[in-house]
């Protein structure tokens, strides 16, 4: 049989890992988020998840480290709701007072957050928008599906960590977390067939619940259809160990879009000679 | 104190020979290390899938283990011969504990059941359907009742019959049961760290120190010291007269699976998902 090569697959998937103490956490990749070689299942993910969402109900605490890219100046960075929106938009807000009017009249509903306070929105008013970021209330937005569950589940109310991709398409950034359990599972209380497959990947060094991002190059060999990686710190582009060749291809792009003022520093390729530089 | 090392995996249970000659421990990488404890130095029994559960039987003479794939295995003791196996239960066994007389084993799986075993023939006696999934086993010293939780926090007790004979609720999710060895008491360790001590269907005493899940518990013989261990990566010794912690240990450096207490009462074995076993002395200090 010939060897299984993850390009060959769809990279929008997700994979499983516990920390030191036995937490479980799962991380969507969006399409371009490194995954750790020993986690790479493809389509089994998938069933994974399913099973894992026959666990008992928790409740999660939504969490703005999900919208917020690590090394940026402003911290949380993502509004998607920063127009409106006719989609579900969650939005963290420093307090409730812009938006309890809204509660009071069912057009949102407040969810538990581990920091300040977390609304939901099934569809966000332009107007009412554009008031909460003008006036700076809203400290990160992302977008919310609760109706996908039945394909998708949440595993945050199932007792995991949940983690995302970052930053979309352009490089293999570091993932958020989204949300915490209020009472997370731990590994031992798994079936042995799914402990097994969530801890092929073990962050040695990694609490869950102390570490709002995570890069997975910088714990393992990943998979990844990009040949460059932003490190956590949010400050760094850096080859992908083993896209060496593909990221000096890449290189001068890369640094053309990035290396102005506060944005990330790439890293030259090895052996790169700066141009006009002796040969 | 005591390390043990050479399993590869998360140790996932443990057992003392009833002379107190050996202990057995088995993995999650698919071995069962019996420890010869006068000089430390294992057997190593291989097997297809992680042993989840052992015990040995009263007499000494058994060896019973159970697998990742639900397979119930008696391996001969001391020839370590493995003398039979049955596919007792889908999705794994959770726990195993015998009956105090050593003809009766009872087993415990992920697909919601509990069944009772000739121990010499490995015939099933009896089956419990559970309507939740069960997480624990044990009979008591007696013999005449078998203590069964479940993840939904309760424990129900069966006669020799199979039948129901009482059910109490307990706070949240059990991982634990262990009895005193006069039988007058059952302790029950909890997802949130709680440690119940219950005589019949009342509650006892409530322990708390542990913070977070307690995945083993056992009994000195003497009845006077509870042992735990758990998710947090403790060991801890309960006065059990007092009901209060005795001491606390933090050797391991992931958290603690499994838990066995040496038949003479003067040692005990920790197992822990760093892949060691602790031995140490109870009255030390």
């Amino acid at each position: 049989m010939g060897t299984d090569y993850p390009a060959a697959h769809s990279m929008d998937t997700c994979f499983f890992a516990i920390d030191r103490d036995g937490h479980v956490a799962c991380f969507d990749t969006g399409e371009a988020g490194a995954v750790p070689a020993v986690a790479f299942s493809g389509e089994e993910a998938y069933e994974l998840r399913q099973q894992l969402a026959e666990l008992p109900r928790v409740e999660v605490l939504q969490d703005p480290s999900g919208c917020s890219n690590p090394g940026s100046a402003q911290g949380t960075d993502f509004h998607w709701g920063l127009v409106g929106s006719n989609h579900p938009i969650l939005l963290f807000l420093a307090s409730l007072d812009l938006v309890r009017d809204e509660i009071v009249a069912g057009r949102a509903v407040e969810l538990p957050a581990c920091k300040g306070v977390a609304v939901l929105f099934q569809s966000l008013p332009a107007e009412l928008s554009q008031r909460l970021h003008d006036s700076g209330a809203c400290l990160g937005c992302r977008l919310h599906y609760q109706e996908i569950e039945e394909f998708y589940p949440d595993l945050g109310t199932h007792g995991l960590f949940m983690y995302t991709h970052l930053t979309d398409n352009w490089i293999s950034g570091p993932y958020g977390r989204q949300s915490q359990p209020a009472r997370p599972i731990h590994v031992d209380q798994l079936p042995p067939q799914i402990r097994e497959a969530v801890k092929a990947m073990r962050f040695d060094s990694l609490c869950f619940a102390e570490t709002p991002h995570i890069q997975p190059v910088e714990h393992a060999e990943c998979f990844s259809w990009e040949a460059a990686y932003m490190d956590v710190t949010g400050k760094h582009i850096r080859p992908i160990p083993g896209k060496e060749e593909e990221y000096a291809q890449a290189y001068e792009e890369l640094a053309d879009l990035t290396n102005k003022d506060d944005n990330p520093q790439v890293e030259p390729p090895p052996g790169h000679q700066p141009q006009g530089g002796e040969q | 104190m005591l390390v043990l090392r050479g399993h590869e995996d998360t140790v996932r249970c443990l057992s003392y020979s009833p002379d107190g000659r050996y202990l057995a421990s088995g993995s999650e990488d698919k071995t069962v290390r019996l420890w010869d404890l006068a000089s430390h130095t294992p057997a190593v029994l291989k097997h297809e899938s992680s042993v989840e559960a052992l015990a040995f039987s009263p007499d000494g003479n058994m060896l019973a283990i159970g697998t990742a794939v639900g397979e119930l295995l008696a391996w001969d003791m001391p020839q370590r011969h493995r003398r039979s196996h049955v596919q007792a239960h889908r999705g794994g066994i959770r726990v195993l504990s015998f009956a105090p007389d050593g003809q009766t084993l009872a087993t415990t799986g992920w697909d919601s059941s509990v069944k009772c075993w000739n121990t010499a023939t490995l015939k099933q006696l009896r089956f419990l359907q559970i309507s939740d999934s069960c997480s624990a086993v044990a009979y008591a010293p007696d013999g005449k009742t078998l203590a069964v939780g479940l993840d939904d926090g309760s424990i129900q007790w069966f006669d020799r019959a199979g039948r129901r004979a009482g059910r109490v609720e307990g706070p949240c999710r059990l991982l634990a049961l262990a009895w005193s060895p006069d039988g007058r008491l059952l302790a029950s360790g909890h997802s949130d760290g709680t440690l119940a001590l219950w005589q019949g269907e009342q509650l006892h005493a409530t322990l708390r120190g542990h913070t977070w899940t307690i995945y083993a518990l056992a009994f000195t013989p003497d009845g006077r010291t509870l042992v735990s261990g758990g998710a947090d990566g403790t060991v801890r010794l309960w006065d059990v007269a007092g009901r209060w912690e005795r001491r606390c240990y933090r050797w391991h450096t992931s958290w603690v699976t499994c838990m066995a207490v040496a038949p003479d009462g003067m040692t005990a074995a920790a197992g822990s998902a760093d892949r060691t076993i602790v031995i140490w002395d109870l009255y030390e200090g």
